[in-house]
């Protein structure tokens, strides 16, 4: 099979609130533009087009399609889209490449935070029968997590803290961050909590933004980039929804896809943890270790 | 870890996962590292987890 390799990365600045329409044309026209200038492709040179949003943020069915009309309606394309996180579109690319059906594939994510009330949409995606008409707002959940940690003596305020700062302090080099800055724990703890033991430094900010990635394979990706960034593993793996019926301090659907991912000497990561306590869960869950910043 | 400062610096639903694979490229494509690794989740509290392993050569 086909070896597949990231060639392109580009995103919007991270905002709070866009005045665009939550279909993401807007954010998304520049993304493409930026990212089909960088490697030197066409619309017309992309084989499969897959993308990742959500119709619950977007506030109408069949949202996605609207945001097609960023890439133009003529002529026509091979198109797929998932409700999930964009990285499951890119997984769906690399499957597309990986057997063999196209070449290049480009993959966007775009999400409209600012459109609705986040912290009630989120609780949305639990179970319909007897947990979401408790309308249990996702800060809250998250609290509730952060504090089994605390109890079972995982992480502290103070780690979580730690966090946040290092997360702050890293996004000073990174032009399209929303928040950044130099700051301490010490100063952090002196902030009010928002959802016991969370403040608001805990939390992930309300971000209206996209992204998209270009992937090709094999020689096509030596064509386009220098030194391409190769998929040498990639995986998911899911818990059960019931967040009564699992260990909410770790996460075995992380620990099993990184086992057969293949993570062994890895020098640096990106974790995706929307609340510091997260971050640590993750690390601890992959053995990465203490260091945050 | 997190050299962009993570989701805590900026979190676009629903392109935050893809992000993360994205700024994991770009060190190793700036040379910066020879093997990274990507993370997203979906779902209430880290439900659906996935994992990215970028490499260079």
């Amino acid at each position: 099979m086909s070896e597949v390799a990231v060639v392109g990365f580009a995103q919007a600045p991270n905002v709070r609130r866009t005045p665009g329409t939550t279909n993401g044309v807007e954010m998304l026209v520049p993304v493409f533009h930026r990212l089909l200038a960088d490697t030197g492709l066409s619309k017309q040179d992309i084989g499969f087009w897959c993308s990742g949003s959500s119709d619950y943020l977007a506030g109408r069915a069949f949202s996605f399609i609207a945001a097609v009309d960023a890439i133009g309606a003529f002529p026509p394309i091979m198109e797929s889209h998932v409700e999930m996180d964009a990285a499951w579109a890119l997984y769906e690319a690399w499957v597309k490449i990986r057997t063999g059906e196209v070449e290049t594939a480009l993959v966007y994510g775009f999400g409209k935070s600012s459109a609705g009330e986040l912290r009630r949409i989120m609780a949305m995606q639990m179970d319909p029968y007897l947990t979401t008409p408790l309308w249990p707002d996702s800060v809250g959940v998250a609290g509730l997590q952060a504090r089994l940690g605390i109890d079972a003596g995982l992480w502290t305020e103070a780690d979580m803290a730690e966090v946040a700062a290092s997360s702050r302090r890293a996004a000073l080099s990174n032009p399209d961050a929303q928040l950044s800055g130099e700051t301490t724990a010490e100063e952090l703890l002196k902030q009010p909590y928002l959802a016991d033991p969370l403040r608001a430094h805990d939390c992930a900010p309300i971000t209206d933004g996209a992204a998209a990635i270009i992937l090709a394979s094999g020689d096509k990706a030596r064509e386009l980039s220098e030194r391409p960034a190769w998929i040498t593993g990639f995986e998911h793996r899911v818990d059960t929804p019931l967040i009564g019926a699992r260990d909410l301090t770790t996460s075995p659907s992380t620990i099993a896809a990184a086992k057969a991912a293949g993570v062994d000497g890895v020098q640096v990561a990106e974790l995706h943890a929307p609340f510091t306590h997260q971050n640590i869960l993750l690390r601890q869950a992959l053995g990465l270790g203490k260091r945050c910043g | 870890m997190n050299p962009s400062g993570g989701v805590l610096a900026g979190h676009p639903m629903f392109a935050a996962g893809l992000i993360r694979i994205g700024a994991a490229a770009a060190e190793i494509s700036a040379g910066r590292a020879d093997k990274a690794l990507a993370h997203a989740t979906s779902g209430p509290l880290l439900q659906q987890n996935l994992v990215c392993v970028l490499e260079g050569r």
